[in-house]
């Protein structure tokens, strides 16, 4: 063999030890790779979809998913689960609204959103822990509480009498950036950096890997968790905030089924189910491919009904290709 | 704060909102709309343009009868020291919470014990309703089915149970009960004749290119989609339709769907929201868009809900083409049909019908609309 082979062969190697080395990196990969496949074809069935239009028009859409999902990464890391985003999106925004509505400055308005947020967040957080209640329960819980909250505090169902600036953070642009995808990327920086740099993401994979044993390790598990649930419901309210002023209304309708949506980004991302396992970037790439499948279909004609079966059999797909290629590569790992 | 005082200070706000836009400019977009409004339905100028759009689908439609005396609140009622069920499809919506609110005054005025029922949107939570107002066993039941087929069975049980049932808005799919619904094809096909004599007032000869955020699975609004498409293809035969999507019928759907189209064909200049929620997310996209403006084409809807009253009455807003789906009207005419009932004076084929009365973009012309169907 050639010395010019031998460096290739060299190359190939140490990119399959690399890959290898982490199956979440493959996980990753894989997952880019479907998102990849996913633009190019819906480029290649409609050319408007390569404009730069349409890439705000899709971040804007997106980035309410990818805030809540971020959040959302680490609840599941840690073996847990929240059900109740949609509706605390629904009842934070409606917060926020009410109080702008009231003449509140809309700084001010945001932050009491935020904060109801974080309010639902430690609640299902100290239940969870305090009182040993299954996640599921507790977060189906309080997805009808915040719900119902929502429409409470509403008159009727659509907030009117918003201040003209309320839409500014949903529809206004930094360059060509919409601030709501700048929001979502600080949200995507600043849990990448806590999972991957700080002691507590440390402490997330911990708890979600072994409750146990994280806790005989010193690890404070219920703090852990109860921080977990806060952030979750922060970063729900924050996702409202965003959705409402790009809607331009406070309204308790908005946000049903969108738990399913973050849980559905979450899993394609490559997050384990069963806890332990999972990556900021994997779920961020799961949000896109979301909302590139709808964007994408809609730009592409297809009619509603199919768009419903194309976007479970493309998420059905994404996910088994995910797999099969994730145990290939591991394969090839254990070989070599 | 009680609900009823939030209803008024929700009123308040978009009453102020209409009184303290941007003064109207006698030539702007609000006084080419009001000029071009009318009442009348519009007749297809060619033939061949409209024979390709379904006609009614929903089971009970093209009725000519009016609503007359059932829109009359009587000086004493039948239902007087009964209880009476009130089902809703969901409380969510401004139209529901408006039934309730209506029905809930009525109950005052005329001395009956009524009890609200929530469907939630939901088939599960409609069919445990029906049993609970079977179990409730009240004197008299207004029901709202959520689904025309399965309604049939929900209420022939009530009937059987020996309740006494009238059904509103929603149609079951057979004759089972008295009833009160609106013309679904209609009443939006009116607003198809508005917006294209907007259109051509403020457009001309442009060339007209239709979307539509759409509620594909509800038969309902096919028939308020078709209409609308058979009223503006009737005075525009030329217009175009280039993409129908599925809006949810809720703003956070409606939104990205009404983008996505505008990315997909930005020809568009023509959007009919088969509901408020619909032609506000479609408000949302054309402003993220940058596209906001009444030069860019024109939108319109049904429904009649507040948020929307301020754009119909604002200069600055595309959305130019509004009926109402009238929460007042349907209260009335259920309340005295379901009198009527108890006293044994209908029989199941007794049907009265609401309109979906057009709502003139004036001051004046919204005002009335407000006071009427949402009064305080």
């Amino acid at each position: 063999m050639t010395d010019l082979a031998h460096s290739a062969t060299r190359r190939r190697a140490s990119f399959g030890g690399w890959l290898i080395a982490d199956r979440q990196r493959v996980q990753t990969v894989v997952t880019l790779f479907v998102l990849v496949l996913m633009v190019v074809v819906f480029g290649l069935i409609n050319g408007r979809f390569f404009t730069v239009t349409n890439f705000q028009n899709l971040a804007r859409n997106t980035a309410p998913l990818i805030i809540s999902a971020c959040a959302m990464t680490a609840v599941m890391v840690a073996r847990g689960l929240d059900l109740s985003v949609g509706s605390v999106l629904a009842a934070s925004s409606v917060v926020a609204a009410s109080l702008a509505v009231k003449g509140v400055p809309l700084p001010l308005a945001f932050l009491g959103g935020l904060v109801f947020g974080g309010l639902i967040g430690f609640a299902n957080g100290w239940i969870i822990v305090r009182m040993r209640v299954s996640p599921i329960i507790v977060t189906l819980g309080s997805l009808n509480i915040a719900r119902g909250i929502a429409y409470l505090i509403t008159p009727s169902a659509i907030l009117v009498g918003l201040p003209p600036r309320w839409s500014d953070i949903g529809t206004s642009n930094l360059g060509p950036f919409p601030v709501p995808i700048l929001i979502a990327l600080a949200v995507v920086a600043v849990y990448a950096w806590i999972s991957r740099r700080t002691k507590f993401g440390k402490h997330i994979y911990a708890v979600g890997g072994n409750e146990e044993a994280a806790r005989l390790s010193g690890i404070s598990v219920d703090r852990t968790l109860i921080i977990l649930y806060v952030l979750s419901g922060v970063m729900a309210a924050l996702a409202g905030i965003v959705l409402s002023t790009r809607v331009g209304s406070g309204d308790p309708n908005i946000g049903i089924g969108f738990e399913l949506a973050v849980i559905a980004a979450v899993i394609i991302g490559g997050t384990s189910l069963s806890g332990g396992e999972g990556r900021i970037l994997g779920t961020v790439i799961g949000a896109v491919i979301i909302g590139t499948l709808s964007n994408g279909l809609n730009l592409a004609g297809v009619e509603p009904f199919w768009q419903y079966v194309a976007q479970g059999m493309v998420l059905i797909a994404a996910v088994v290709l995910d797999r099969r290629v994730n145990e290939q590569v591991m394969r090839l790992g254990a070989r070599s | 704060m009680t609900r009823k005082s939030n209803i008024n200070q929700w009123l308040a706000a978009a009453a102020l909102l209409v009184v303290a836009s941007p003064a109207l400019a006698a030539d702007g977009p609000v006084a080419i709309a009001a000029q071009s409004f009318s009442t009348d339905l519009c007749q297809p100028a060619d033939p061949n343009a409209v024979k390709e759009i379904p006609k009614g689908v929903s089971g009970f439609t093209g009725y000519e009868s009016a609503a007359g005396d059932w829109l009359t609140e009587p000086s004493s009622s039948p239902l007087k020291g009964k209880r009476v069920a009130l089902t809703v499809m969901g409380l969510g919506q401004p139209f529901f919470l408006a039934i309730k609110g209506h029905w809930e005054r009525l109950a005052e005025k005329y001395g009956f014990e009524l009890k609200v029922y929530d469907g939630r949107f939901d088939a599960g939570t409609v069919q445990k309703l029906v049993d609970d107002v079977i179990s409730d066993a009240p004197d008299a039941v207004a029901f709202a089915p959520l689904d025309s087929n399965a309604s049939v069975p929900q209420v022939k049980r009530m009937l059987d149970a020996g309740l006494k049932v009238i059904t509103y808005n929603v149609q079951p799919s057979e004759v089972v009960a008295p009833r009160v619904f609106a013309n679904d094809y209609d009443g939006p096909r009116l607003v198809g004749c508005n917006t294209a004599r907007y259109y051509k007032a403020k457009f001309g000869d442009k060339p007209a290119h239709i979307g539509v955020v759409d509620l594909p699975q509800l038969p309902q609004v096919q028939d308020r989609k078709n209409g609308f498409l058979y009223g503006f293809l009737s005075l525009i035969p030329t217009a175009k339709v280039e993409q129908t999507v599925d809006g949810g019928g809720v703003i956070d759907k409606a939104n990205p769907a009404a983008a996505d189209m505008l990315q997909a064909h930005p020809e568009i200049n023509v959007i009919f929201g088969i509901n408020n929620d619909s032609s506000l997310g479609t408000v949302a996209a054309l402003k993220a868009a940058g596209s906001y403006s009444p030069d860019w084409g024109v939108v319109s809807s049904v429904d009649g809900s507040e948020p929307v009253m301020a754009e119909l009455g604002s200069d600055a807003s595309p959305l130019k083409a509004e009926s109402g789906y009238p929460p007042y009207d349907f209260s009335v005419a259920a309340f005295n049909l379901l009198g009527a009932t108890v006293e044994g004076k209908t029989t199941k084929d007794t049907q009265v019908i609401v309109g979906y009365p057009p709502i003139n973009p004036t001051a004046e012309g919204i005002d009335a609309w407000v006071k009427r169907q949402y009064p305080r």
